[in-house]
């Protein structure tokens, strides 16, 4: 067998493994998981070296794994998460780009390859890291502030704006604090 | 150039305009311009019929004008208007006159049509077979299915709701597939679909289920993910943290 698609996938990192251990032959792998926990599936040196010793024909990998109860604290987390996705092995030798991003409004924490295998429409503002170098964008939903705010940053009302506090405070710090903002027209 | 008009053209190029013109059109209008391309339509042997798509007074017409041996492609809906019902369908049509069959596709019919209709598929390659079921899939339902696959030498097969969890019944040894599309299945399933198919190259699923040890692990997070989203508090960035740097 050379393709396989798992389009809900709710097994073990374990399991998934002994599973693909079957099917040495994969050419094509695609992965799609909503996991309950940031767990071993998210380890991209785990997937390297399973790789490595078990699936030594992949040349094309879409993954899309979400995770949606975490509470986000900076970037910290990106960092940990998406560096070990950026080894040669991923970048040179097989040129699977990977990147992460993280939605505030519903905690949910996505990392994927490019391009992405499932639709990811942006609905709510979200922080995004570049596939290649590591930089953390944060990228607001126009319809959250009109054009005039978006002109004039240090006179931000949003005391019209539908926004939960807690999300709010995201956005705030976001925009004091990354250099790099990008609002979507 | 001199002029080039459609009865010049040779019958090959003209079966392949015929592959994207509608049944209808090519039985009531096309096959009635002139006597040559009445000829071009007899000789044609791959009609699609959509069941879904026709009216009343096409259904007539196709009855009556179009050999069952001719078809290549068959879609047959359990969901349709009332005139085009699946039971007129079968009163009208003998499955079994379907003898050059390429893709048959069966769309939310009840389980007795499917068995009634899979067991008289007589196609002796099927290229595609595609079955969304309406019911949940008994034994003997599934039984019926495996054998058609063998039967007719399905290639690809495409049972998208179709859960193969119950591996009393063996999965087909001498099946010829090379593409496989279900929704979910065990893990021992998954070793009798990869150990009897010895064509199979592409396998689509929504998931496997670990029924060992390790299940109860499984329900164990979910459970715990579950109560987290109620709470939307503890897990925090440092316990990932941790985890990165002291994997267990």
């Amino acid at each position: 067998m050379v393709s396989l698609t798992i389009n809900n996938c709710h097994m073990l990192m374990e399991d998934l493994q002994q599973l693909l251990q079957l099917t040495p032959s994969l050419i094509h792998l695609k992965l799609v998981s909503d996991r309950p926990t940031l767990d071993r599936m998210f380890v991209g040196s785990d997937w390297e070296q399973f790789i490595l010793n078990h699936l030594r024909s992949l040349n094309k990998f879409q993954f899309f794994l979400t995770c949606d109860t975490i509470v986000f604290n900076g970037e910290t987390i990106f960092n940990y998460l998406i560096s070990p996705f950026q080894s040669r092995f991923w970048l040179n030798e097989k040129q699977w780009l990977v990147t992460c991003d993280y939605v505030p409004r519903s905690s949910t924490f996505r990392i994927y390859t490019l391009p992405a295998c499932r639709s990811v429409e942006i609905r709510w503002h979200l922080f995004r890291v570049s596939a290649t170098d590591s930089k953390c964008r944060f990228i607001l939903r126009p319809t959250l502030f009109d054009t005039e705010l978006q002109r004039s940053s240090s006179n931000l009302d949003v005391s019209n704006c539908n926004i939960r506090d807690d999300v709010l405070q995201y956005v705030v710090e976001a925009i004091l604090n990354y250099k790099v903002t990008y609002f979507f027209k | 150039m001199t002029d080039v008009s459609l009865d010049t053209l040779p019958v090959e190029i003209l079966h392949r305009i015929l592959d994207n013109i509608d049944v209808s059109t090519i039985v009531r209008s096309v096959r009635c311009v002139c006597r040559q391309l009445y000829a071009v339509v007899n000789s044609y042997n791959r009609f699609q019929l959509d069941f879904t798509r026709f009216t009343s007074s096409d259904l007539k017409a196709i009855f009556r004008l179009i050999e069952f041996s001719k078809v290549s492609s068959l879609v047959l809906s359990g969901s349709q208007t009332s005139q085009n019902d699946i039971n007129v369908c079968l009163k009208n049509v003998n499955i079994a006159e379907f003898t050059n069959l390429r893709s048959f596709s069966l769309f939310r019919v009840r389980n007795d049509h499917i068995n009634e209709i899979i067991q008289h598929v007589t196609a002796r390659s099927l290229a595609s077979l595609t079955i969304i079921l309406r019911e949940f899939l008994n034994n003997r339902i599934t039984s019926s299915i495996f054998s058609a696959i063998v039967r007719t030498n399905v290639q690809k097969l495409y049972l998208n709701n179709m859960n193969y969890t119950n591996i009393e019944i063996s999965w087909p040894n001498q099946n010829t597939l090379q593409h496989l599309t279900i929704k979910r299945c065990t893990y021992e399933g998954y070793c009798a679909i990869l150990d009897n198919s010895h064509s199979l190259s592409t396998l689509v699923i929504d998931d496997c289920v670990i029924q060992n040890a390790n299940t109860m692990q499984t329900l164990y997070t979910v459970a715990a993910s579950n109560s987290a989203k109620r709470q939307r508090t503890d897990t925090s960035i440092f316990v990932l943290l941790n985890f990165m740097i002291y994997p267990h």
